[in-house]
């Protein structure tokens, strides 16, 4: 083993690091080298004095070293919000659009109340066109023209007649702005037997007779065809 | 670690001030001992005691400590580097950083039963902390772990971050310059 190597190992020797060949070979040379046993003792020599030099270590008051460390290590603590933080004019500033803002809603849910939705009513729809008008009625006309009366029940007749009655309105407004004499005669007619229909005791069949009888009279079958076929404005009734 | 530590140390890590202050407890005074002893004064001591848990409690807390690791040894690494930063900072505000006089003495040999045997050993004392004093802070610090924390090489490497080649090459060139700093008569 080399001198160089040998002192390099010095620091492994005294921390019991060699063993077995490499330790015995180690001393040999030492043995055999005096330079390098020399230097050995110069280490342990030099070491031996700084350790002489070791003193106690002095008492100090841990507990207080642990109250700076704490209070060092302690999360940095959330600002919390306070209004005497916020600048005095911002906040009157603030106070009055609120008071303002709030002002104007109380106002105008007096002075202008919302209007109530008007529902329409769910058995209404409505009739464009003349065509479907007479369409929805014929079936009607036909029932009470014969002596047996509606083949429906009570109820479901009743709709039907409210529904006709209802559109019949907006067929007369129409024909009334379109100057259409013959069909506001016979509209005329139609809502007269529609009307006799609504407050019909359907317990006397003879009253039932007595629609019929007047739906002939008036014609209204026979005119509503004319209409069908060659349209409102041709045929003068 | 062992098991019990590692339950501390995750608890600290969650920050914990129970677990922090027992982690404390258990490594205070080796911390203490070395800074003391690198420093040479009790007031500059807990300078390095303190910053080095508020350093360890703050890294910590940002998961720089995987689960494999040793706390105590990684601890005593920034006790280390807490005492050079501190070493470097004093140095550059004055020439030399020097041990208190009021330093206590080691314990008592057959030496020192006599007067002369004290002032002998009151001289080498004195001779050998001025040769101390004069060592770069690393050289200083691989002294003062080797001898008088009784630190083997490889603890001493993986305390200062560095390989065992370089604490033998610090250490020799220091036990060098204080042999160069000694007497004669006590060097040789």
């Amino acid at each position: 083993m080399e001198c160089k190597k040998i002192n390099d190992l010095i620091f492994d020797y005294q921390d019991g690091r060699l063993a077995g060949s490499d330790k015995a070979e180690w001393e040999r040379h030492l043995r055999a080298c005096p330079a390098c046993s020399a230097r050995l003792e110069e280490i342990k020599k030099i070491g031996g004095l700084v350790r002489g030099t070791a003193a106690p270590v002095p008492a100090v008051d841990f507990d207080k070293s642990w109250r700076k460390i704490a209070a060092a290590v302690a999360p940095e603590p959330r600002r919390s919000f306070s209004l005497s933080q916020v600048p005095r004019w911002l906040l009157l500033t603030a106070g009055f659009l609120a008071f303002f803002i709030l002002g104007v809603a109380v106002a105008r849910l007096y002075f202008f109340p919302a209007k109530a939705e008007v529902a329409a009513p769910a058995e209404a729809p409505f009739l464009y066109s003349t065509q479907d008008y007479f369409a929805a009625l014929q079936p009607v006309l036909s029932e009470y023209s014969n002596t047996q009366g509606p083949d429906g029940g009570d109820a479901s007749d009743r709709a039907r007649i409210r529904l006709l009655l209802n559109n019949l309105h907006l067929l007369r407004l129409r024909a009334d702005r379109n100057r259409d004499a013959s069909l506001l005669r016979l509209l005329d007619d139609i809502e007269l037997v529609l009307l006799e229909i609504a407050h019909l005791d359907r317990s006397d069949p003879e009253k039932t007779r007595l629609v019929g009888a007047l739906i002939k009279e008036k014609g209204i079958p026979m005119k509503m065809k004319v209409f069908k076929f060659t349209g409102r404005k041709t045929v003068r009734i | 670690m062992n098991g019990n530590e590692a339950d501390w140390v995750v608890l600290a890590k969650a920050g914990n001030r129970g677990a922090m202050h027992e982690l404390y407890e258990r490594n205070r005074s080796r911390i203490y001992s070395l800074a003391y002893r690198y420093v040479g004064n009790t007031a500059d001591a807990e300078d390095i005691l303190q910053d080095t848990f508020v350093k360890a409690f703050q890294s910590l807390q940002k998961c720089q400590l995987n689960e494999n690791s040793y706390f105590a040894t990684w601890l005593y690494r920034i006790a280390v580097n807490c005492s050079l930063d501190h070493f470097r900072r004093r140095r550059r505000h004055e020439r030399e950083v020097e041990w208190s006089e009021n330093l206590p003495v080691a314990a008592g040999t057959e030496e020192s039963a006599t007067p002369e045997g004290e002032y002998l050993r009151s001289e080498i004392r004195k001779q050998v902390r001025r040769g101390l004093e004069r060592l770069t802070a690393r050289k200083r610090m691989v002294v003062v772990l080797r001898h008088y924390q009784q630190l083997k090489i490889g603890e001493i490497a993986a305390s200062m971050g560095c390989s065992e080649g370089s604490v033998k090459k610090q250490l020799f060139r220091a036990l060098a310059q204080l042999k160069k700093e000694l007497p004669a008569s006590l060097g040789e």
